[in-house]
């Protein structure tokens, strides 16, 4: 990624923040926070008030850091030039509420520079792209809260911007709705563009970012891929589920193993394990899986996920 | 290296904020209201120009009616309410959020606003001193010496000139003040007024905006002793050499409430949680 | 397959009063003024006029040696100015219901608490929240009221009040109190009467307006273009009581002189009460129909 950024004379990372801080007075709401960004998508995570949106709001120049720097694109963050190249979908519900979405979405186009045909065209299209085509002539106040959600987005991304910034995107859209956003969030790395996307549904985030950074109280918790994060935390021990014929007997084999914290039985044919020393373990399982009678059905890992790293993180 | 900013340029952003700005403005229900208004003034007078006192005359009834009426409620609170909803309304329901991340200057936004505030709400008062106008017009015995235009002209421009200042003070107070509108009564009702009894030389009437119109029109329209005082009850020691400039006293007060608003709008984080 | 569990909802909850519902949103109404600096400034700065009557009151019976000895010599001769006499309820009413500073700071307060309540609610989709929880259009509407009242009246009847009372402990006996109290009664319940109807336009206004920016610019052009209108009228007929019939500020002011018994000339109480009762009734049903359920959930 980076080096196919320097290779093509743009600057590593789209968003480069480097030790931001940020007060409101004897509150801190952000603490020394280093964060950087290039052609991925980098999930947002931490509870309500950890820092997220301020951090958003930082990064596209609607607050200023108390300390530190962040650049948008080479950009100073708030410059004429870093907004050109940023979009935000902010988590305000209000929009122009007697205008339609196509009109809503090609009057900030305007601002870009381009023509009105150019913005109307543009704008239709992008609310096309985003489902709303049939609706997008009709009042916004007439519009349902997903509805709203894919005018939001599309302003955010009609301007073709190379950092995106999503604040709770999939808010109020339903099942399919958020699928096939999730596709295009995914799509947007291969044009060029460096996403930033908070959720609060971790399990959203989890097939849809490459990284995460974990924000509580202000501070990067943690940063990286979920593998990554969780093989950092050797304290927590891994819960897998075992399925096999003989489950008691399987049992009263693995007890014995180091690596074998305890064992839960589920029902009548699955086990749960608490392991440590994650890899010798696997790789004695698999031994074990081709002498066992039966074989072993199943060996699915249960704690992996975003949503249990970042539970196992903040206790 | 860094790529190169898009976006509007300054004037470009001026035209497209104001046209923006008259667009959702003028969906506004309000509308309906001032149109009622602007109706029920001219019916109001033509009903009293049959019953109004003899000695007041065509001249008397629309200086007294454009003044206290238009002049004094109709023009200031409507552009401020225009005023403070184009630059507070988008702050408070924080849509400015999207006009924000614009590749724009913020300042011309602003005056984008203000051209648009003033020009509506001066239209409006043009108009409705036009439709007073022709309705005092239509009873010719109240003009024994024929019909007087250039009072609808001296009066248009006192409408003209006090929406611009008065948009000036709603985009300060909207870019400023998390209640604008309670400034705006402040202003209007509270130092407007206490500066209207005050001696006509005293200083604090320069910060007014209704002294300078007071003079604008002294030097428009002409009144004798009495019309003056029933326009403006404090004044007794009226002289010629007191108008001095009105028009430079205006565009002083509202070029000083431009730039305070645009530094303001500029550097104010509305986003910040220390305003919640 | 049809779930009937609700009918398994036997117990009924606690009995909580209709009083108990509704109180706590009428308290959070008066307290909203003072939980911003702002809010609490503004209270402080509605004082003054009462303050400079205070220190007037303590310049009259000598308690302070204040100011410039001809006016401490005209206050204290207090047959020389009626309108200062102590002893006499326009003294106290003045304060609050001259046009300058009464009405600028009376606006100034109802402009912040009670102009934006409804207003703000309806666009905060907050009326569906109280109307869905046992609280009725109509108790929401009188709690929102009440709230609102109490600081106006706070402003509007304590000062009068506390002034009074003031001035009692401060004369040499009792006589000032005695001859005033039934004056200072009939004043007070004035003033209840006006400010309560005076708050109730306000709030009617606030739930016909479609955010709380409308609504405070209505009532600015209610209050201070009713005056203008009595001004014209008045000036272009030269009937004088016409601003008593055409201005609520004005109609309201001489409503509560009326009951105090405070001499007027030039005034139609009747002409004033109608007004009053007329803009309470139109924009007390303009709200209702605004303050339909289905126009709390659209």
């Amino acid at each position: 990624m980076t080096s196919t950024a320097a290779s093509s004379g743009l600057p590593d990372w789209i968003l480069d923040c480097e030790r931001i801080s940020k007060w409101y007075g004897p509150i801190s709401a952000l603490t020394d926070v280093t964060l950087r960004v290039g052609r991925e998508v980098v999930g947002l995570v931490g509870r309500s008030g950890a820092g997220k949106s301020t951090l958003m709001k930082l990064a596209v120049g609607l607050l200023r850091p108390s300390q530190g720097s962040i650049r948008v694109a080479g950009h100073p963050a708030g410059s004429r030039g870093a907004r050109a190249c940023s979009g935000l979908c902010p988590d305000t519900e209000r929009l122009y509420d007697a205008l339609s979405g196509v009109d809503f979405v090609a009057w900030m186009l305007r601002y870009h520079g381009l023509g009105h045909r150019e913005c109307r065209e543009r704008s239709a299209a992008t609310l096309t792209e985003l489902g709303l085509g049939e609706h997008m002539h009709r009042p916004i106040r007439e519009y349902s809260k997903g509805m709203r959600q894919r005018v939001r987005l599309a302003q955010a991304l009609a301007h073709r911007p190379r950092f995106a910034l999503l604040d709770e995107p999939m808010t109020g859209l339903d099942p399919l709705a958020r699928r096939e956003l999730g596709e295009r969030i995914r799509r947007l790395p291969e044009q060029g563009v460096g996403v930033l996307v908070s959720s609060h549904v971790l399990q959203e985030l989890q097939g849809l970012v490459d990284r995460v950074v974990m924000l509580h109280q202000g501070r990067v918790l943690a940063e990286g891929t979920v593998a990554e994060i969780r093989e950092q935390m050797p304290a927590a021990p891994h819960r897998v589920r075992i399925g096999a014929a003989d489950p008691r007997r399987l049992a009263a084999e693995l007890v014995h193993w180091p690596s074998v914290q305890g064992v839960r039985f589920g029902d009548s044919s699955v086990l749960e394990l608490s392991v440590t020393g994650e890899p010798d373990f696997y790789i004695a399982l698999t031994e074990l899986g081709t002498r066992w009678p039966g074989g072993l059905r199943e060996i699915t890992p249960l704690d992996d996920d975003l949503a249990s790293v970042f539970g196992y993180l903040l206790g | 290296m860094t790529t190169k900013p898009q976006g509007l340029g300054s004037l470009a952003t001026i035209v497209e904020s104001a046209r923006q700005t008259w667009n959702l403005s003028r969906r506004d229900r309000l509308w309906w209201f001032v149109a009622a208004i602007l109706v029920l003034v001219p019916a109001l007078a033509f009903v009293l120009a049959g019953r109004a006192e003899d000695g007041l005359g065509g001249r008397g009834l629309f200086c007294l009616m454009a003044w206290w009426l238009h002049g004094t409620v109709i023009v200031p609170w409507l552009t401020l309410y225009l005023g403070v909803q184009a630059v507070h309304g988008r702050i408070e329901d924080r849509t400015f959020q999207y006009l924000f991340l614009r590749p724009v200057r913020k300042v011309a936004l602003l005056a984008g606003n203000w051209i648009a505030v003033a020009s509506m709400a001066g239209g409006t008062g043009v108009l409705g001193m036009g439709l007073l106008f022709g309705a005092v017009a239509l009873r010719g015995d109240l003009w024994p010496d024929g019909i007087e235009w250039g009072l609808a002209g001296a009066f248009a421009v006192v409408a003209g000139a006090a929406a611009a200042a008065y948009a000036a003070v709603a985009v300060l107070f909207g870019a400023f003040f998390r209640r604008p509108l309670v400034w705006a009564a402040f202003f209007v009702v509270g130092v407007q007024m206490l500066a209207a009894n005050l001696p006509v030389s005293a200083g604090l009437r320069r910060l007014t905006i209704t002294d300078p119109l007071r003079r604008l029109l002294l030097d428009g329209i002409e009144p004798d002793r009495r019309l003056a005082q029933m326009l403006w009850p404090a004044e007794r020691d009226f002289r010629p050499e007191l108008i001095e400039h009105p028009l430079r006293d205006l565009l002083l007060l509202g070029g000083l409430c431009l730039v305070a608003a645009g530094m303001a709008y500029a550097r104010t984080e509305y986003d910040s949680r220390e305003r919640e | 397959m049809i779930h009937d569990w609700l009918k398994e909802r036997s117990g009924r909850g606690a009995e909580v009063s209709g009083w108990r519902r509704s109180w706590p949103l009428a308290q959070a109404e008066f307290l909203t003024l003072f939980r911003s600096r702002w809010g609490v400034a503004l209270f402080l700065l509605c004082l003054f006029p009462g303050l400079g009557r205070l220190v007037m009151l303590l310049i009259i019976f000598g308690v302070v040696n204040f100011g410039p000895v001809g006016l401490r010599a005209r206050l204290q001769n207090r047959a020389e100015i009626p309108g200062l006499d102590p002893s006499r309820v326009d003294f106290y009413l003045e304060p609050v219901v001259s046009v300058m500073p009464g009405m600028v700071f009376f606006l100034l307060l109802t402009s912040l608490v009670v102009a934006r309540t409804i207003a703000r609610d309806r666009l905060a989709n907050a009326m569906e929240l109280y109307w869905t929880r046992g609280l009725s259009p109509l108790a929401y509407v009188a709690c929102k009221w009440l709230g609102g009242w109490l600081v106006v009246a706070s402003i509007t009847v304590m000062v009068p009040l506390a002034l009074w009372l003031t001035a009692g402990f401060l004369a040499e006996d009792w006589s000032l109190l005695a001859t005033s109290a039934g004056g200072m009664a009939r004043a007070a319940v004035g003033l209840v009467v006006v400010s309560a109807a005076w708050t109730g336009i306000c709030l009617a206004l606030s739930a016909i307006c479609g955010s709380p920016n409308a609504a405070m610019v209505a009532w600015s052009m209610l209050l201070v273009g009713s005056s203008a209108v009595g001004v014209v009228l008045a000036s272009a007929l030269r009937e004088p009581w016409l601003r008593s019939c055409l201005s609520l500020w004005e109609a309201g002011t001489v409503v509560v002189r009326a009951i105090a018994g405070v001499p007027q000339r030039g005034v139609s109480i009747p002409g004033a009460c109608a007004m009053l009762a007329g803009c309470l009734i139109v924009t007390m049903l303009l709200a209702r129909s605004r303050l339909r359920l289905e126009e709390a959930l659209r």
